[in-house]
């Protein structure tokens, strides 16, 4: 079956739940007769679900093709290794130690004492740094890296930035981007949060300023970063009014968690 | 990642150095996700055991290409915590018959994450133009905003590029020989 425009739109209303009852039961009767039809709609399925943060499709995998994995996981080196997590949970847990009910009473005495005394102090700093681990998420940032190309220097200052190694980050990404006639927002991001992981926020608001004002399709993944540079200097205001920015417009990136955010900050 | 790198071999041996390592660096994040996503700490645990599994037996079978083990786990864990999420009925008991049920559950999971990869994988061979107006629409962004955020002339326009685009990438999807191995019937 050839996609057309008009089919597209016909599934995605499919999709969407957007038929009329009538309208979809002649979808489905055609469906039935048709089994390009069937797949072109489980790809769409597929694509709503992984591409986005929406709800995951789960799939009717071929019979055979089950068994076959399933078998993977029945395998005794696999129970083995399940075995293994399962002791290491249990010995973590261990770990915490346990305590007497006594003692747990007079815990739970000190602990009120405390409660008081941090209920009188200004809360601002644990509630903001609290936010900004919840919210900050360095997998977000997206690769720079170029498919089959494993000694590509922007690869290079990915795995610098997954291994912690801000420093040599900022190192190789600064010389690449002076090089540049437009601006990359990619890079411009692994150079702005190596800056923000070592508190350098001058510059990390001037990186992210730079992506905010270049004249790009991503220009907006800067209003994000700054808003969670300004949680992590704990500029209250700053940060709002940026997320404010981000609430106003639902196609901005992480226009929903920004929304969130925001309201963590007003509670 | 290949295989034969001697991390993945730690790995794949359960070495507790490694393992402890996962559950200070990863686990935070993923316990932070579900909590935001409504669920418990006790959930993430699961969910972060689960994932542990599969990326165990992925990695048996086949070299992943993945530029992060971390943030591959992390993808992992936030996934199947999705698929959880839209189950309604959690397998969480330990007998004998649930522990079937739940490894069918595992294998399931298994086959739509490689789907997941392979989705992904073809997204990324698209133009950088295609995979910002996808973005969007996967997004459910109108194509009003579309059109004005894009700079199209029309509505009309930007449906047909999004057309284009989804028909290109529904292609290469379908000319994988993995989509044929790990088709749904």
């Amino acid at each position: 079956m050839e996609p057309n425009s008009h089919l597209e739109e016909t599934i995605e209303r499919y999709l969407g739940n957007k038929m009329s009852p009538e309208e979809k039961t002649l979808f489905e009767v055609e469906m039935a007769s048709s089994p390009a039809l069937q797949e072109l709609v489980s790809i769409h399925q597929q694509m709503d679900s992984f591409y986005s943060e929406e709800e995951w499709v789960q799939g009717h995998p071929d019979k055979n093709l089950l068994l076959e994995k399933t078998a993977l996981f029945e395998e005794d080196d696999t129970k083995a290794f399940a075995e293994k997590l399962k002791n290491f949970r249990e010995a973590e847990r261990k770990k915490s130690p346990r305590i007497s009910t006594s003692l747990y009473y007079w815990l739970a005495g000190i602990a009120s004492v405390v409660l008081v005394l941090w209920a009188l102090l200004p809360k601002e700093t644990v509630g903001m740094q609290d936010l900004y681990l919840q919210y900050y998420q360095a997998e977000d940032i997206g690769t720079l890296h170029v498919k089959g190309d494993d000694d590509d220097p922007l690869l290079q200052i990915e795995k610098d930035f997954r291994a912690q190694n801000y420093q040599a980050t900022m190192a190789k990404a600064s010389p690449i981007l002076d090089t540049l006639s437009r601006p990359n927002v990619t890079l411009l991001l692994y150079l702005g949060n190596a800056q923000l992981q070592l508190n350098q926020f001058e510059e990390a608001e001037a990186t992210f300023n730079t992506i905010i004002h270049s004249n790009t399709l991503d220009f907006h993944k800067g209003y994000w970063y700054q808003s969670l540079l300004f949680l992590k200097k704990e500029d209250k205001v700053r940060c709002m009014d940026v997320l404010e920015v981000i609430s106003e417009h639902p196609s901005y990136f992480k226009h929903e968690a920004a929304k969130a955010l925001l309201k963590d900050l007003k509670d | 990642m290949p295989a034969t790198q001697p991390f993945i071999q730690d790995f794949l041996n359960g070495d507790a150095a490694l393992l402890g390592r996962l559950y200070k660096t990863v686990f935070p994040k993923v316990a932070r996700y579900v909590v935001q996503k409504g669920g418990t700490k006790e959930a993430a645990e699961d969910i972060f055991q689960n994932a542990l599994i599969v990326l165990y037996v992925q990695l048996k079978k086949e070299a992943l290409h993945i530029q992060s083990f971390d943030n591959y786990l992390f993808i992992v864990c936030r996934n199947l915590w999705r698929r959880e999420a839209t189950k309604k009925n959690r397998v969480t008991n330990n007998n004998e018959v649930t522990l079937v049920s739940e490894r069918t559950h595992l294998a399931r999971f298994y086959i739509e994450q490689s789907q997941w990869d392979l989705f992904q994988e073809k997204l990324k061979m698209l133009s950088q133009n295609c995979q910002e107006i996808l973005a969007l629409v996967f997004k459910k962004i109108a194509y009003k905003e579309i059109m004005e955020q894009l700079g199209y002339a029309s509505e009309t326009v930007a449906r047909q590029r999004v057309f284009k685009c989804k028909s290109k990438l529904t292609q290469l999807i379908k000319n994988d020989a993995r989509y044929v191995t790990l088709r749904k019937k």
